[in-house]
């Protein structure tokens, strides 16, 4: 539902607001208690049965806004349980990154295929014919499924001239590409945390509004108020055009810095690198060690390997990502400030968390997240002062253009054509976890011998994350563009070659 | 009828925030209803920071259509009006 503001997405977007703003003022944390009250006023509920159940949920969403758990449904326990533990400027996070709070669950049915009232008792019913189980038979003049017999081919929807057979899914289950939406004992969605790659794509989709992540928000607004430490933003390349039309590449960054950031770097240095290695790699390890390599930058991609193909995981690249890489340029250059990546995934957040990560990243928040912060601080882009940026690092089209899809193989490509023109190798692309299963179970096959893979478990890439607020055509239009106008190609990144792969 | 609505959309954080880039790509996807807009006919969006409803977080989004001042408008809202204008005789 990404382009159409919904009451889902304003509650979300209001959540966010209210908890950075929350972070940043500080002072009596009992305001938390109120909150709901602000986000659901007056006295008759509005989408649910009742207004305190919506407050509840309210309630939930912004512990998760927080960082926090969620409370046990059975025990009563203010909002702000375990705040003062939480309530601090660094990193707080428990696993489990994605979290349905059950009784926002509208416990919808799992797939089934349904006959409307648009069935017209026609007398070809080829509903029937085609029905490969004789699930589908004609009574009383239309046609009905049995549900027992039915094997959701949809077959008889595909057959039907009036369109009077439709699939009914839970959009989460549908969003998911992994199977992890399972049912608690009340039909409840459940999220099987072995399956899930946390890609968040059953958060977006979810229509009742019962499926959020967790969020940095508040600890990151606590850091960037008090200033205890300098905090450095690394901002993915997908953020061009998400902030509305005023919010210029430069106006971003200056935003950013009125949000108290020290400095800002583009996560697109760090794409520059990680094609230049992922290049080397490919062209060690192809075809000598590995039939073939995936790219390594998405991390739902990369679990998906590790926890659905433990036979493939080895083919993708040990290059370090995007995020990564970024962070340890800034690292190196401020040595004493915290790092925080901005962009629009939902899995970047466990990334963050890997043990070999933590030190180097400090904190994940989304473009969605982010926003909220602008909003919390009534940031003007319109009335905002730019200055020049001062160049941290060049940055190339190719790392630009990572955020969208066949982004980051086409520029592992071209580095390849620039050192090794020789070299003849070919390229897939997969988009959303479904595909990606696909192509890895066509590399699993030893059908994709010698290629280069990328996959990419966001419907068009990045650009599609869970944590983006623009339809995914006009962000990857912003994307190129702005790709368009860097200037130099990857081969020819300076900052590159000058030692910071060391 | 009319050829053209200026609609202004105001872009501060707070109006984005709650739903003006959206009410903005409504309006933007009216022109591929087919049958809709009659031929020569445009709707002009304008983006700006609405300078006189400054703070104004309590009635975003903020959208004017011509003239007319919308407080915490839907895009549904807006849509309608634009139609309406275009639809006036002149």
């Amino acid at each position: 539902m990404r382009g159409i503001y919904t009451p889902v997405t304003k509650i979300r977007r209001q959540v966010f607001a209210e908890i950075a703003k929350f972070g940043y003022e500080g002072g009596d944390y009992s305001v938390i208690e109120e909150l709901p009250y602000k986000i659901i006023p007056g006295q008759t509920p509005s989408y649910r049965d009742s207004i305190f159940v919506e407050r509840a949920i309210v309630g939930e969403r912004l512990r998760l806004a927080m960082g926090f758990d969620l409370r046990n449904v059975e025990e009563h326990a203010p909002i702000s349980k375990g705040i003062e533990e939480n309530a601090v400027d660094q990193k707080q996070f428990n696993l489990p990154l994605v979290n349905v709070i059950p009784f926002a669950c509208n416990a919808c049915d799992e797939t089934a295929f349904f006959v409307t009232d648009n069935c017209q008792g026609c007398l070809a019913h080829p509903c029937v014919a085609v029905c490969p189980v004789s699930a589908v038979s004609m009574e009383g003049g239309r046609s009905v499924i049995d549900k027992d017999k039915c094997i959701k081919c949809g077959r008889c929807q595909d057959a039907c001239p009036y369109s009077a057979i439709i699939k009914r899914e839970r959009p989460c289950a549908a969003a998911c590409g992994v199977d992890a939406i399972e049912s608690d004992e009340l039909g409840r969605a459940k999220i099987n945390y072995d399956k899930c790659v946390s890609c968040g794509q059953c958060l977006v989709n979810c229509p009742f509004a019962a499926i959020a992540d967790k969020s940095q928000i508040f600890q990151l607004s606590r850091a960037l108020s008090t200033q205890r430490k300098k905090v450095v933003a690394e901002i993915a390349p997908s953020f061009v055009g998400q902030f509305g039309p005023l919010a210029t590449p430069e106006k971003v960054i200056a935003a950013l810095k009125e949000l108290g950031f020290c400095d800002v770097y583009e996560v697109a240095s760090g794409a520059d690198l990680c094609a230049i290695n992922e290049a080397e790699e490919f062209l060690k390890e192809v075809p000598k060690e590995l039939s073939f390599m995936g790219t390594s930058c998405c991390p739902a991609w990369s679990m998906l390997a590790k926890k659905h193909f433990p036979d493939v995981k080895d083919h993708l690249s040990m290059t370090l990502t995007p995020m990564v890489l970024t962070a340890r340029i800034i690292k190196r250059e401020h040595p004493d400030a915290q790092v925080a990546f901005i962009g629009p995934c939902a899995a970047k957040k466990l990334e963050a968390h890997r043990k070999s990560v933590r030190s180097d990243v400090d904190y994940v928040i989304t473009f969605e997240e982010l926003m909220g912060m602008f909003a919390a601080r009534n940031i003007d882009f319109g009335a905002l002062e730019t200055e020049p940026q001062q160049e941290q690092v060049k940055v190339t089209a190719q790392g630009r253009g990572f955020a969208a899809g066949g982004g980051v193989a086409q520029a592992v490509m071209n580095v390849i054509k620039e050192t090794h023109p020789e070299k003849e190798f070919l390229v897939d692309y997969a988009h959303g976890l479904k595909d990606c299963r696909k192509l890895l179970t066509l590399a699993k096959a030893g059908k994709r011998d010698g290629y280069l893979l990328e996959g990419m478990a966001c419907p068009g890439g990045c650009v599609g994350g869970a944590g983006t607020l623009q339809p995914i055509h006009k962000a990857t239009a912003s994307v190129q563009k702005f790709a368009g106008e860097a200037p130099q190609n990857a081969t020819e990144n300076e900052y590159a070659k000058l030692g910071i792969k060391e | 009828m009319r050829q053209k609505v200026k609609v202004t959309i105001c872009a501060c954080s707070n109006c984005m925030n709650t739903g003006a880039s959206e009410i903005a790509h409504a309006i933007e996807n009216l022109s591929e209803i087919e049958g809709l807009l009659h031929e020569g006919q445009e709707i002009q969006i304008v983006t700006k920071r609405f300078a006189e409803q400054a703070p104004h977080s309590d009635i975003c989004p903020v959208i004017a259509v011509e003239d007319k001042v919308f407080e915490r408008a839907t895009a549904a809202q807006i849509t309608t009006a634009i139609i309406e204008i275009l639809k006036e005789e002149v």
